[in-house]
């Protein structure tokens, strides 16, 4: 009865904090690529 | 115990010297908090149903935590600033800096998730009470702290600006966590920092310990990452502005 509101929570968890991962991971990754090319 | 923890600082306030640290920690951190992640959530999946919330019990392993680390990231922050603006530690504004969107996106799930606990429990999305307006209070701050960083161009600027906002914000802390004493809220008080009598049984205790443990692991997982970046990023514009000087 209540599985909406439960998986709903779950989503609403783990997909900001995946965006949060994949987000921060491409920013350091862009930034190393920045510093090599400067070298 | 205090001299241990200034020797400790004072050697990572070199960031090359921070930086071979962090790297050595970034992969056993990571695996860390994913580990216990996956162990917190098969053991959420596994609690019997609660005699008065049924099935949404499970909610509470993501919405408590959340909340924890949303409190826990700023104090995070205004120690970290504390740090900076006082002792004028290196890395204080930095590891601010970098915990700020970590801090923030907690505090946005404890607020949905309790939403989505809210709906099924009280019969509504949600309530102006203490506890509840604190916390939507709390987010404003952390957006107010992360737009400082980025409206203000000058980065000596920009760092006392937001390390000041940092502290007067911290005001809101104890008020989010007392709130449910202070005042009349429909959200329930604390259950378990009552550690002589948590008022949670032990098949509910222990998975959201466990999941505290998991999303605590995954705050400094996610500041280490970002505090790697940023420090990259000073370094990269340190050395374009000695390349624009030299041109």
């Amino acid at each position: 009865m209540y599985d909406t509101y439960i998986y709903a929570s779950y989503g609403a968890t783990f997909l900001p904090l995946a965006i949060l991962i994949a987000s921060s991971f491409a920013q350091w990754r862009k930034v190393k690529a920045e510093i090599a090319d400067s070298e | 115990m205090l001299k241990a923890l200034e020797n400790i600082s004072a050697l990572y306030a070199n960031p090359t010297r921070f930086m071979q640290l962090a790297a050595r920690l970034h992969a056993p951190l990571w695996a860390l908090a994913l580990a216990l992640l996956a162990y917190g959530l098969f053991r959420a999946f596994q609690v019997p149903e609660d005699y008065q919330q049924g099935e949404t019990v499970k909610i509470m392993f993501v919405h408590v935590p959340a909340a924890w680390m949303a409190l826990f990231g700023y104090s995070f922050i205004f120690f970290a600033s504390v740090t900076a603006l006082i002792f004028r530690h290196p890395l204080g504004h930095v590891a601010a800096r970098a915990a700020a969107p970590v801090g923030a996106t907690f505090t946005l799930i404890a607020l949905v998730t309790g939403s989505l606990w809210g709906q099924p429990m009280w019969g509504t999305w949600w309530v102006w009470d203490a506890r509840l307006t604190s916390m939507l209070v709390l987010l404003f701050v952390y957006l107010g702290y992360i737009a400082i960083w980025q409206a203000i161009e000058e980065p000596t600027r920009a760092a006392r600006t937001a390390a000041l906002l940092a502290i007067v914000g911290f005001i809101n802390v104890p008020i989010v966590k007392f709130s449910v004493d202070w005042w009349n809220t429909l959200h329930q008080p604390a259950s378990v920092s009552r550690l002589a009598r948590p008022a949670l049984h032990a098949d509910f205790l222990y998975p959201l310990l466990i999941m505290g443990v998991a999303f605590l692991a995954l705050f400094f997982a996610l500041t280490l990452t970002r505090m790697q970046m940023e420090i990259l990023r000073q370094k990269l514009r340190v050395r374009r502005m000695r390349t624009n000087q030299g041109a």
